[in-house]
This record gives structure tokens, C-alpha cells and sequence, in this order.
């Protein structure tokens, strides 16, 4: 392989790494929209709750199941 | 601010992946020769662009959370300064100092010198370890079952790797191998017992309260 198809192939290569960072931009854009809408649907027990509504989210329920009788 | 909460967990969790691919990458491309059939240069180029929308990503999630949580500049930078959820808290500080000071010494390394770089950038796998312990921990969402599937994922995906690479490289070492190997097991089945077991329980033990039910009223309205 000459020096010049040597340039050619890194040329080549370098192009390649340019789209697939591209591509992982483009993923990670549109994975982080898609987690964010996963966890929304998630179940509210399961999911992490936000620092100050720790007590509201997660004892509520059990509040609910008691309060009847 | 819901909006700023879900950017704060949807961030965390997808940066996570991307450090892994990062981590990934970089052990793929520990020795010489190509990898995989690809050029070495070109998988170096793809680890450090993942590397910086890592770093990017972590940006949001760190200032999301300062906004929302309305944490000071100490907590925020110095690990384990927090008073709140000080252990976990601060294995993500120290995860995301040690992110920006490996991304910052490459970005120096002709200056640093090849080998002080080198060891350096061996700090890059305490922060990923800092980071999946931190993403992993009890009140986050990993009790949402794809969650801890995906945090598993990315242990096991670096573990493979890691063997691969050793497997390359050191196969004249069969000793050295199978401590790898143990090493690799253990750390695996140990993470996966503590996902399946410990960080699971995000639901307080306290009993159920008047004043929660009327802040259940505020919050949810």
C-alpha cells in the first residue's frame, strides 16, 4: 500500500468517526427523551422521588389503604 | 419543577450508558493492533467524542440538580460535603470531578507527559465505578425494573470487555488470567445481589401520616 492509499484510507476512517459521533449525538438526544418518557409511566413506586416530596408520594398510598376502616 | 426532575434522572441514566461505551472503548483499545478490524485510531476518535457528549450530558445533570435542588457550590463540587444522602450523593461528586479531570489532563496530556497522562487516566474507571454505584443507589430509580437491568447491563458489557482485552493480552499469563477472571466474576455477582437486594427499597419504613395525605394534596395537584 503506497503512502498516498495510506492518506486515502485514514481520510476515509476519519470520516467514518465523524458520522458515528454524529449518530451517538443524535442517540443520546433522543435516548435521554425516551428514559424521561419511560419514567413518567414508570409505576410511582418504583421510581426515585424528588428531595422534599419523599414522605408525600411514598406514604400516601398506605395512608389511603388504611384510611376506611 | 417536574421538568428539571425528570431531566436530572433521564440524564443520569443515559449518561451512564455513554460513560459505559466510553469505558467500553478505552479497555478495547489498551495494547496495540487493531480491534475488532478497525483501526485503532478510529476507535480512539469515537472514545473521546463519546467521552465529551459524556461530559456534556453530566454538565446537565449536575446543573438540573443544583437548580432543583437548590444545592451550594460545595456540596455540589467537594464529595461527601453534602448533608443529605451523603455517601451516594458523594460517590456522584467525586465520579463527576474525576470525569472532568480526566477529560482536562487529555485534553493536556502532550504537556502532562504520555505516562503521568497514563496513570491519570486510570482514575477514568474509579469514576465509572463511582458513577454505576451512585446511579444504583437506594431512592434512585433503579426499583424500575429495566433500570437496574440497564445498570446491570453496563457492568457486565465493561466486565466483557475487560476479559477480552485480557484475554488478548495477557494469554501467556494464565495466573494472571483467572485472578482477572475471578476478579471479574466477583464484582459482577456482587453488584447484581446489591441492585436485586439493597438499592431496592425506596419506600421510607415510617408509617403512614396525617401530614402526608395533605401534602399529598399540594404535590400532586
Amino acid at each position: 500500500m503506497t503512502s498516498r492509499h495510506l492518506a486515502a484510507h485514514r481520510d476515509r476512517s476519519l470520516r467514518a468517526a465523524t458520522v458515528v459521533t454524529a449518530l451517538l449525538a443524535t442517540l443520546t438526544v433522543a435516548t435521554t427523551t425516551l428514559t424521561a418518557s419511560l419514567l413518567e409511566i414508570a409505576s410511582p413506586a418504583q421510581v426515585a422521588v424528588q428531595p422534599g416530596l419523599q414522605v408525600a408520594r411514598h406514604s400516601a398510598p398506605a395512608q389511603l389503604a388504611v384510611a376506611p376502616r | 419543577m417536574p421538568s428539571l426532575w425528570m431531566l436530572v434522572r433521564a440524564s443520569g441514566t443515559v449518561d451512564i450508558v455513554l460513560l459505559t461505551v466510553t469505558v467500553a472503548l478505552g479497555v478495547s483499545t489498551i495494547g496495540s493492533g487493531a480491534v475488532g478490524g478497525a483501526p485503532r485510531f478510529f476507535i480512539r476518535h469515537i472514545h473521546r467524542d463519546a467521552s465529551l457528549l459524556a461530559v456534556a450530558l453530566l454538565i446537565a445533570h449536575v446543573v438540573a440538580a443544583v437548580m432543583l435542588l437548590h444545592l451550594d457550590l460545595i456540596p455540589s463540587v467537594v464529595p461527601f460535603a453534602s448533608h443529605t444522602r451523603r455517601l451516594y450523593l458523594g460517590l456522584g461528586v467525586l465520579g463527576a470531578d474525576l470525569m472532568v479531570a480526566v477529560a482536562v489532563t487529555s485534553m493536556v496530556r502532550m504537556r502532562l507527559g504520555l505516562r503521568r497522562w497514563r496513570w491519570l487516566h486510570l482514575t477514568a474507571y474509579l469514576a465509572w465505578g463511582a458513577a454505576i454505584v451512585h446511579g444504583a443507589a437506594p431512592g434512585t430509580d433503579v426499583g424500575v425494573p429495566w433500570v437496574a437491568d440497564l445498570d446491570i447491563a453496563c457492568v457486565l458489557v465493561v466486565v466483557a470487555c475487560a476479559i477480552v482485552r485480557l484475554l488478548q493480552l495477557q494469554r501467556h499469563q494464565p495466573l494472571r488470567l483467572l485472578m482477572g477472571g475471578a476478579v471479574a466474576a466477583l464484582a459482577l455477582i456482587g453488584f447484581v445481589t446489591w441492585v436485586h437486594t439493597g438499592p431496592s427499597t425506596t419506600a421510607p419504613s415510617s408509617g403512614p401520616t396525617a401530614p402526608a395525605l395533605a401534602q399529598l394534596d399540594v404535590t400532586e395537584n
